[in-house]
């Protein structure tokens, strides 16, 4: 009875075990450096299954899969440039906070809410 | 010597190592952390705003929801004696991280209740910085003038401000203040050349306060002033509908610290001259030292 199933309840990461993490950069995910200095991100779009099978369906069978891209703004830029898979997310945040000169507050809720973003695109993953 | 950071929020004054870190909760509600890991925190009431004592399910209520907290040995050889002598201090375990020391304290001079939890074994970092305890501080500031300082920048009050909410994001703290006739908003916004280079500095000073293009004034490059009285009939339709149509503003650039400062006051009177020269000479960002004294121990 799939239907009565319950759902499982999504595990969520202690701020000390999320500051651990190293964030790394999807090898899938293309990137490129703009002129404007601004990073450029394509990643191929994750879609429900239901949609899914609507795409391949409907779609022409030679069609790409569907993807989107994404500029990142100067922050956002720095940030994905310091993901090199070397750094914790509390190295992150640190080296963040002492380059803008703002205090490590700060700094945790803006790098937080950025890699949560893009965890959420697949375009990075912590390990 | 340690370099020190001093720290004055809603009334509670303390020293603390310059490499430690301060979280905002609340108002009454500070996190000490060290290397972006939690020291202490500090919770405090002043006097006639709490019904009673704090008992052990209270303070476990506060701090841990759900679980239990009883009363423990106090650990008098790890206080300060100068800690001792100003505070009426018990201690408590919490059932479920018996790794941590809760700190109930009663000023003895103006009743101030305050409560500290100290993470796991971080009371010996209390212990090679006796000066954080020793400068704990709970006493009112005079009524007319209440100065605050927290992270790097720092400001004073005029009488009867109270703080309402508050915000430390990233680029943009917000602060907001109010008395029974006026409101008050400050503002950082850190770093200012990432802002400039998206905004204007009036297009920002004009998002900030909502300042009309034709009122705004500028005494010099890096400052912008406000000010806004409404004419007769404005003020009594405004009064009928309890609105707040005085206003003065300003914002300034300080480009060394690459901080913009501002400040919004709105009123339901016309603001005293007195009062914004107060907010604007009392506002602005800390000068590290170059090499900051311990206090006397």
């Amino acid at each position: 009875m799939g239907l009565f199933r319950k759902k499982k309840q999504p595990t969520f990461l202690t701020r000390d075990q999320a500051l651990a993490c190293t964030p790394v950069r999807n090898n899938v995910v293309d990137w490129e450096i703009l002129e404007s200095g601004l990073i450029q991100v394509e990643y191929v779009l994750v879609l429900k299954p239901f949609l899914q099978s609507i795409f391949e369906r409907f779609g022409s069978s030679t069609a790409e899969t569907p993807t989107r891209k994404i500029e990142l703004d100067t922050l956002g830029s720095q940030v994905w440039q310091m993901i090199d898979g070397s750094r914790s997310t509390a190295e992150l945040i640190e080296e963040f906070a002492r380059h803008h000169k703002i205090s490590n507050q700060e700094a945790e809720q803006s790098i937080s809410l950025f890699l949560r973003e893009l965890g959420k695109r697949g375009l990075i993953a912590l390990g | 010597m340690t370099r020190t950071n001093h720290i004055r929020w809603n009334h509670l004054h303390l020293d603390i190592p310059q490499h430690w870190d301060v979280i905002v909760k609340a108002r009454r509600h500070l996190i000490l952390e060290n290397d972006l890991k939690p020291i202490a925190e500090l919770r405090w009431q002043p006097t006639g705003k709490h019904a009673g004592p704090l008992s052990g399910k209270k303070i476990a209520r506060q701090l841990a929801p759900g679980t239990d907290c009883s009363r423990s040995e106090v650990l008098t050889d790890l206080l300060p004696a100068r800690f001792r002598s100003k505070f009426a201090v018990e201690s408590f375990a919490l059932d479920h991280s018996s790794e941590d020391t809760v700190l109930l304290l009663t000023c003895k001079s103006c009743t101030t209740t305050l409560l500290i939890r100290v993470y796991g074994k971080s009371l010996e970092s209390f212990q090679s910085h006796p000066f954080v305890l020793e400068s704990l501080n709970c006493h009112p500031d005079p009524p007319e003038s209440v100065k605050w300082q927290i992270q790097d920048f720092f400001f004073s009050l005029p009488e009867g401000f109270e703080l309402e909410r508050s915000s430390f994001r990233f680029g943009l703290t917000n602060l907001c203040f109010k008395s029974s006739e006026a409101e008050l908003r400050l503002c950082r916004l850190a770093p200012a050349s990432q802002h400039l280079q998206q905004n204007s500095f009036a297009t920002l000073f004009q998002s900030f306060c909502g300042a009309r293009p034709g009122h705004q004034r500028d005494a010099d490059p890096s400052a912008l002033h406000y000010h806004y009285a409404p004419k007769l009939p404005e003020y009594l339709w405004g009064r009928i509908r309890r609105k707040k149509l005085y206003q003065a503003a300003s914002f300034t650039h300080i480009p060394h610290h690459d901080r913009i400062l501002g400040y919004s006051i709105r009123s339901k009177r016309p603001i005293a001259n007195s009062v914004k020269t107060m907010i604007q000479d009392g506002y602005g960002i800390i000068q590290k030292k170059k090499a900051a004294d311990l206090p006397d121990a």
